[in-house]
């Protein structure tokens, strides 16, 4: 995995309100394999702006993003690949369904092969433990299995990278858990790497490689998890992490 | 009753919908989307019908599409007829006059598309295009089919325009309001008043089918 990112907004407009958190955002992540990191940090600290300038849904102001050996957003050569262009994967915070499309229209949809579209579609209901909903509606679903959904829905054409926002945090804590492990798993299987952000440090501990704490829109501490919860750098990711 | 005034007017109404419809399409999309710094200019020009005397409207376009015009010489040369006094120019008028009953509608519906569906449909690695097909046009049909009632129900009774640019001519540009004003020109109040009770009621129905749809029609995903 190759990502370096190093950008910078203030008061932009965001995309679910008037302003984006104020974003000063340098790091680098260079891994000869695929890697998960976890985003780490307080609510407002800006976790979801950073995953939505880098899926290309808010423009920096400054600096550049690269993946792998693509640059994705370079403001000095006014380069900046639309979320399309980018060929990635984005579970929006509070997962954004197709309400008139069925379960299976929905985690199909960014499939481009129709023929596999049903057999890739009822792996994926199997997977999440969602067999026989496929023919739903998603009104018709809890908030837990919308966002098993949602999940399968960005997972399933299998991008290089994947921005998860709070993948888990309508499930219950068993089966966040199983799928922690399940998702983890199928990101290995798959060489995909993921930026996932979670809440529960004992979760990010056992699925992340890294760990990118933030804070005030920018990224206090870079490690494994292990080096930052034995060597917190300031007493601000003490505290973060102490949470 | 004029049933020859009747069918012409339904004529031009179900020509006139959803011609419009195509044409405000990518009118509404641009309004609802782009953010372009001039966008209140388009909207402002779209919306003129809704503020301007149907009189003045017609005057520019039998300006536009008379026999001196470019336009109209080019329409001339082209079928061997003339635009003004036509049905094909009472048509034009119409698009022009009904526009924001189109528009308004649309863009409000495509405006009010949750925009995490248009962001996750681009990052699923569709298209513009496929999106407004597969996402946008799909969760827009209210929108759609109130522009298309507004239109239907606007065109059955505009006045100005259709006499403007339309003259009076029976079979041709006589219109069910134009038949109106006619019979009560010749004191026929018994015909003017079959005549306006049909279009009150047809209007009346028209308006109740749109907050019938609104309130209780629900398609596909909404009734599974």
């Amino acid at each position: 995995m190759k990502l370096q990112v190093d950008i910078h907004f203030s008061g932009e407009i965001g995309l679910f309100s008037s302003k984006a958190t104020p974003l000063s955002a340098r790091f680098s992540i260079v891994h000869a394999n695929p890697r998960i990191i976890v985003l780490f940090g307080h609510s407002g600290s800006g976790k979801s702006s950073l995953l939505h300038a880098l899926a290309g849904i808010i423009r920096p102001k400054n600096g550049s993003i690269w993946h792998e050996e693509s640059c994705l957003f370079d403001d000095q050569k006014a380069i900046f690949l639309s979320p399309r262009e980018r060929a990635i994967g984005l579970l929006f915070q509070n997962y954004s369904l197709f309400p008139h499309l069925t379960v299976l229209q929905n985690i199909t949809y960014g499939l481009s092969q129709k023929s596999s579209q049903q057999e890739t579609g009822d792996l994926w209901l199997k997977r999440f433990l969602l067999e026989g909903r496929g023919s739903d509606y998603p009104h018709r679903l809890s908030g837990g299995e919308r966002q098993r959904i949602a999940l399968a829905q960005t997972l399933a054409p299998k991008p290089s990278l994947v921005f998860l926002d709070e993948p888990f945090s309508a499930l219950d804590r068993p089966l966040q858990k199983r799928l922690l492990i399940a998702v983890k798993e199928w990101l290995h299987q798959e060489g995909i790497s993921a930026i996932i952000i979670l809440h529960h440090l004992r979760d990010a501990m056992q699925i992340g490689d890294e760990l990118l704490i933030m804070g005030k829109g920018q990224i206090l501490q870079h490690g494994t998890p292990d080096e930052v919860i034995r060597h917190p750098v300031s007493n601000e990711v003490a505290e973060i992490l102490g949470e | 009753m004029n049933w020859e005034a009747f069918l012409l007017t339904l004529k031009l109404a179900l020509i006139v919908a959803p011609l419009l419809l195509l044409i405000a399409l990518p009118i509404s999309y641009f309004i609802a989307y782009s953010s372009k710094s001039w966008k209140w200019l388009v909207e402002g020009m779209v919306s003129l019908p809704l503020v301007l005397p149907p009189t003045v409207l017609g005057f520019y376009l039998l300006i536009v599409m008379g026999s001196k015009s470019p336009t109209g010489r080019f329409y001339e040369q082209l079928t061997g007829n003339g635009l003004v006094f036509s049905f094909n120019g009472l048509l034009i008028g119409s698009l022009f006059y009904s526009l924001p009953f189109a528009v308004i509608p649309l863009s409000n519906a495509f405006g009010n598309i949750d925009r995490r569906f248009l962001y996750q449909s681009q990052i699923l690695g569709k298209s513009s295009l496929e999106t407004f097909f597969r996402v946008i046009l799909p969760l827009s049909y209210r929108g759609m089919l109130t522009a298309l009632i507004l239109t239907v129900a606007h065109t059955i009774g505009e006045f100005g325009v259709v006499l403007m640019i339309g003259g009076n001519i029976p079979g041709e540009t006589r219109t069910l309001s134009i038949d109106l004003f006619d019979q009560v020109q010749a004191l026929n109040y018994n015909g003017a008043s079959q005549t306006a009770a049909f279009l009150l009621c047809f209007s009346y129905l028209f308006l109740s089918l749109i907050y019938f749809i609104n309130h209780k029609c629900k398609i596909g995903y909404e009734t599974h």
